[in-house]
Parts: structure tokens; sequence; C-alpha cells
């Protein structure tokens, strides 16, 4: 005696025995895998389902009432295997398909088959190649280990790994190549898969067999967790959209910005472009002309390059395209990696025009001091007005002026003992040069102003270059010598100048200033402080 | 060189070429094109029809309508469509052409005036 199943095909109700029901559904469904809906998917099913209901009508009479194996054996010869429904055009286009797709390597999987509850033990064993029972063990101990919060991991692990359903992904679980009919997976044939599994649930149910009870029961809860899987799949594919979309305007953003700045029209990358067009600052800057523009490009293709492979990547995450430019990733690399060379080119020339360091100095020529104590004051600020209100230079930074000129850095003033019987005021102008000459002569490019009148010394807070003479780490330092026992008075403002003094009392300059320091054998002492201090 | 590979590029296109031939002859049944295509030794398994039916009718090639029928479910009708009967024509042209200059090829013979 035999179990027989009710079925419909294409309208037509049949009794079937049921190894032949499986028999019939598998081939259907293996048929059904090979075409997608852009082939007319579902037409073509419909139609061989049809074909089939007129084939087996004849089989049933009143003494055989039921459709057997055979029947359906002789319907497969007649109808074909499944392989055969291919024509040659489709069957190039699946190896195609298949062959991109089909790989070799073992790939993490839930067991379906050999599976206790998800079959994430077995899995997790075939893909390290270990028995399931060491997993098993290892998952209780973790489970033990984490009072129960291991379970959950596990649940996450059950959603989170597809199940090995068709024979390829069995395979590639196994990790032996796949050379079997890859089956597309869509979200239809998981539905059927739950329909059918249900239906075992209920037979089982019906037939209170409590052993094939649970294994159907379980098999529902399987594939009700890969539904929710294929949900969190989709999820996942919206958020890469729109993590598509974000990659895509960041870099849009970015090479706009980056354009404009290099054209000098926008304001938001370098900060000394207050003060230069970008024209102005690469001829300030660079040796030669050409490098301003080897640079520039170099810069745009350096950084633009892997920006735009972003935006690249972001578009095809967003709209799902599978173009690709054979050789468009070589073309990349390699302007990226000519950017790479433009830049360290005019890196290179341009780091020779700063190899060379020399400096000059000059003794300033002082009227003769009526005292034995000089003042130091801070010259007023002659840029207070305009832009630059409030600007405090720091040292490398330099600003334009006028339509010739810069400010460069502040001075450095230092205070020393003078070994003749007079003040002294010494400049040190630095600079640097592609050849000790050149340093020298850019040095001496270097202009200050010192006002003395009577016994105060002004000095201004900012030296000045031509823009001719372009940026070369130009520096000051100038050094008031002081004789043994005559005194320097330092005024508000000279702590912006001073690094630094050296001193008796040790005290840092900020609290220098308003004392009178006397020069001594031992250094500069203080002559106005209380002895608090 | 692969005798299957071969094999396969020469029957291709002929299985649709003979589906329009013979629709070409008047309306028919899925399962009389397979009959008549059995006969003619074309065909070996009813499967391969179904795709290639569905393929040319959504190609706009084919065109069909339901039928009736007492002993069973309905049925396709299949017919040409306007597109398919040009189809068929150009097809038919090339076969004469190929025809004519394999056989040039393979027996020497003179072209036919």
């Amino acid at each position: 005696m035999k179990k027989t199943i009710s079925i419909n095909i294409s309208e037509i109700m049949f009794n079937i025995d049921e190894d032949a029901y499986h028999k019939l559904y598998n081939y259907l469904k293996t048929i059904r895998g090979y075409f997608s809906s852009s082939d007319g998917r579902d037409e073509i099913m419909s139609d061989i389902e049809s074909r089939i209901a007129e084939m087996l009508q004849p089989k049933v009479t009143d003494a055989k009432q039921v459709i057997n194996i055979v029947d359906i054996d002789e319907v497969i010869a007649i109808m074909g295997e499944p392989e055969e429904y291919l024509d040659d055009e489709m069957r190039e286009e699946r190896e195609q398909r298949q062959s991109r797709s089909s790989r070799q390597t073992k790939r993490l999987y839930r067991d379906g088959e050999g599976n206790w509850l998800g079959g994430v033990c077995s899995g997790v064993g075939y893909y390290l190649g270990l028995d399931p029972l060491w997993i098993r063990l290892l998952l209780v101990f973790v489970l033990f280990a984490s009072f129960g919060i291991g379970f959950l991991v596990y649940i996450a692990l059950w959603i989170v790994i597809p199940e090995a359903a068709t024979t390829a992904e069995k395979l590639e679980m196994k990790g032996e190549p796949v050379n079997v009919s890859n089956i597309g997976k869509t979200i239809e044939e998981e539905l059927e898969n739950i329909d059918v599994r249900f239906d075992r649930f209920t037979e089982g149910a019906r037939n209170f067999d409590s052993r094939r009870y649970s294994k159907s029961a379980k098999n529902f809860f399987e594939s009700l967790g890969d539904f929710i899987l294929k949900v969190i799949k989709l999820v996942v594919q919206v958020f890469g959209k729109v993590l598509g979309g974000a990659f895509v305007i960041f870099g849009i953003v970015f090479i706009v910005f980056f354009i404009l700045g290099l054209l000098g029209m926008s304001n938001s990358f370098f900060s000394f472009q207050q003060h230069f067009t970008n024209q102005e600052l690469g001829l300030f800057f660079f040796q030669y002309e050409s490098d301003l523009i080897f640079a520039a490009i170099g810069a745009f293709l350096f950084f633009g390059i892997p920006i735009m492979a972003l935006i690249y990547g972001g578009l095809k995450l967003l709209l799902n395209f599978k173009a690709e430019f054979r050789g468009m990733g070589w073309i990349a690399a390699g302007l990226w990696f000519a950017g790479l060379v433009l830049l360290a080119f005019s890196g290179v020339r341009t780091a020779r025009g700063f190899a060379f360091e020399d400096s000059v100095s000059e003794t300033m020529a002082l009227d003769s001091i009526p005292s034995d104590t000089v003042i130091l004051n801070l010259g007023t600020n002659r840029f207070a007005k305009g832009p630059l209100r409030k600007r405090h230079l720091s040292r490398g930074e330099f600003v334009r002026i006028e339509d010739d000129r810069a400010l460069i850095s502040r001075p450095r003033v230092d205070i020393v003992r003078g070994e003749g019987p007079d003040f002294q005021v010494v400049l040190y102008r630095v600079s640097r040069g592609s050849s000790l000459q050149d340093a020298r002569e850019r040095a001496s490019g270097i202009e200050y102003r010192l006002v003395q009148d009577g016994n105060e010394l002004t000095f201004d807070r900012f030296s000045e270059i031509e823009l001719s003479d372009q940026f070369r780490m130009q520096d000051l330092y100038i050094e008031v010598m002081v004789p043994n026992g005559k005194a320097v008075t330092l005024t508000d403002g000279m702590q912006q100048l001073t690094y630094d003094i050296g001193n008796v009392q040790d005290m840092y300059d900020h609290r220098m200033i308003g004392k009178t320091w006397t020069m001594t054998p031992e250094g500069l002492s203080c002559l106005t402080c209380e002895t608090s201090d | 060189m692969k005798i299957e590979n071969t094999k396969a590029q020469m029957r291709k296109g002929i299985l649709e070429f003979c589906i329009l031939s013979i629709l070409a002859q008047g309306e028919a049944y899925p399962s009389d094109i397979i009959a008549r295509m059995k006969e003619a030794k074309l065909l070996v398994v009813e499967g391969t029809l179904y795709p290639l039916l569905t393929r040319l009718k959504n190609a706009g090639i084919l065109s069909y309508r339901w039928e009736e029928s007492n002993a069973g479910p309905p049925r396709k009708y299949y017919q040409l469509t306007e597109l398919g009967k040009k189809f068929s024509k150009e097809l038919e042209s090339t076969w004469e052409e190929l025809h004519t200059a394999v056989n040039q090829v393979r027996n020497n013979e003179e072209p036919k005036a």
C-alpha cells in the first residue's frame, strides 16, 4: 500500500504516488531553475505543465486511478531531460552565467541535511573540515559560559548564514568543485519551499508521527528563518544603495571643491588663499613656473583618481550596473601613478630650491644712546586695518600686502651680552636657496624696519620681502647686545618677538615685561623686580 | 575542435527556421509542430520546443490564441505575425542561398543559373 498525493497540473487534478510526486516535482523545479524571468519562465513552465497534463490524462483509467513513477518516467522520456530543454543559445548564456558564478572554494553554508537544529554547527564543521560533534560541544560550552547569551549568537548565525539548498551550494559547502547546474534562488522559490515544508508539516501532524512531526516543524521554522534571511538581505541591499549614494555625493562634492580650489576660486582649501590667488601662490613658492602646473595636475590625479574610484563604486552600488570597461582599472591606476610621479617630480625640483640655508648678518648703525638703559618697544601693527586686523602672524605664515610685497614671519629678538662698551643690534637674515650663494642673495632681500628714538628702539612686527624674491623659509633673528652694567626695559608687546630670553631669575618672557633688566656677568638680572617675584 | 560545438553551430537557427516554416503553412498546436519535427527527425525531445516558442512569441514573431478542448486543458494555437511572415521569407531565401553555396563547395557544381 502506498500513500498518494493530490496535485493540480494546469488546472487538472491528479492523484499521484508519493515517490512519483517527488520525482515530478524535482523535475519541474530543475527546469524552472534554468530560466530566468526574462526568458519568460512562467509562461514556459505553464506550457510545459499543460503538455504534461495532456500526456498524463490518458494514463488514468478506472483500473489505474493513480499516476505512478513509471508514468512520470515516460513523460520525462518524451519531454526530455532538463538539460535538453536548453537550445544551444540559451545553453551558452547559462554556461556564461555559470562560469562567472561558480567557484571552487569552500563557502560557509548551513547544512540542511545533517543538521540537529539549524545546521549551523554542521555547516561550520564542513567549512573547517571538522566533525560537527566538536563544534556542537564547543557550542554547548559557549552557551554555558555566556549564560545563554551565546544562544543569541547562534540565532544570529542561523539567520545570517545561508542554507545550502541547491545541489551546487551543497557542493560548495563541502568544498567540492561545482559542475552541476546552478539553480538561481528567488524569493518565489523560497516561498514555494515554505509551502512544501508546511505541507509536510501538516501531513506529519495528521499522521501523528512524532519524529516526522518534529523534523517537519523544524523544517518549517528553518524555512521561516530563510525567509527572514531574505528580508535581511533586502535591507542590506537597500543599505548598499544608500551607501552608494553617499559615496557618489561625497566624491562629487570633493572633486568640485578641489577643482575650484585649483582654479583659485574657492577659499576653503588653503588658508593662505585669503591673501594670494592660487596663481600667485604657485609662483611665489615654486622654483619654476612649470612646476606649478605639474604639481597642480599631479595633485589632481593623485587625489582625484581615488575619489573618482569612490564615486564609481558608489554609482555601482547605487544603480547596480555591472558594466565594466576592460582595462579601466589599469588606466585609472596608471593615471594615479602618473599623478604621483608628477607630484614627486615637481616636489623634488622645488625642494632643490630649498636645499641650502645661509645667513647674512648686519650690525645696525645706532645713533649714540644717551642713557644706560634702552627701552624696547613693539611697533604698531601697520596692518591693523583691513582683513589683517587682529591678525597674529605665526611663524611660517605669510601674507601679501600691496602688489609686490609679502610679509613673512616675525623676527625673533634675543638679548645677549655685548662685548663692547655700547649697545648694539645685530640682524641675522636667514634664507634657503638652491645654492649657498642663492640663499645668501635671498637672505639679503629680507627687509626690516627698526626705529630708534633716543634710547627707545621700536621693532617692527614683521619682516618683509618682495614677492618676486619668493618664499624660501626666510627668517630674521635680532640680537640686542647689552654691555655689562647697562640695562634694557621690555615694554608690553615685546613678548611677541622674544623667545625665552635667558635671565638670572629664570623668568618667563611674559613675566619679564614691564621690568628693567641689567646685564651682569651672570646674565640678565632683574632690576625692578620685587624680591618676592 | 569539438565536434559537438560544430554540430551545435550547424543546428543553431535551424530549429527556429523550421518552426517558422511549419507555421507559415498554417496555424498549429505545439504538439502538431512537435509531431512534424519528429517526423523529420529534427527534434528528439519535446522540452526543447516550449522555451523556443515562448522566445519567438516574446520577440513578436509568433502569436497564439487559446482553444478550448473537451479532452483536457485549453491549448495554445500558434500562428505567424506579420513580422514572423517577413522573417520566414527572409530565412527561406537565406536557406536557399546557403543550400546552394554548400552544395557547390561540396560537389564543385556549377552555380544554377
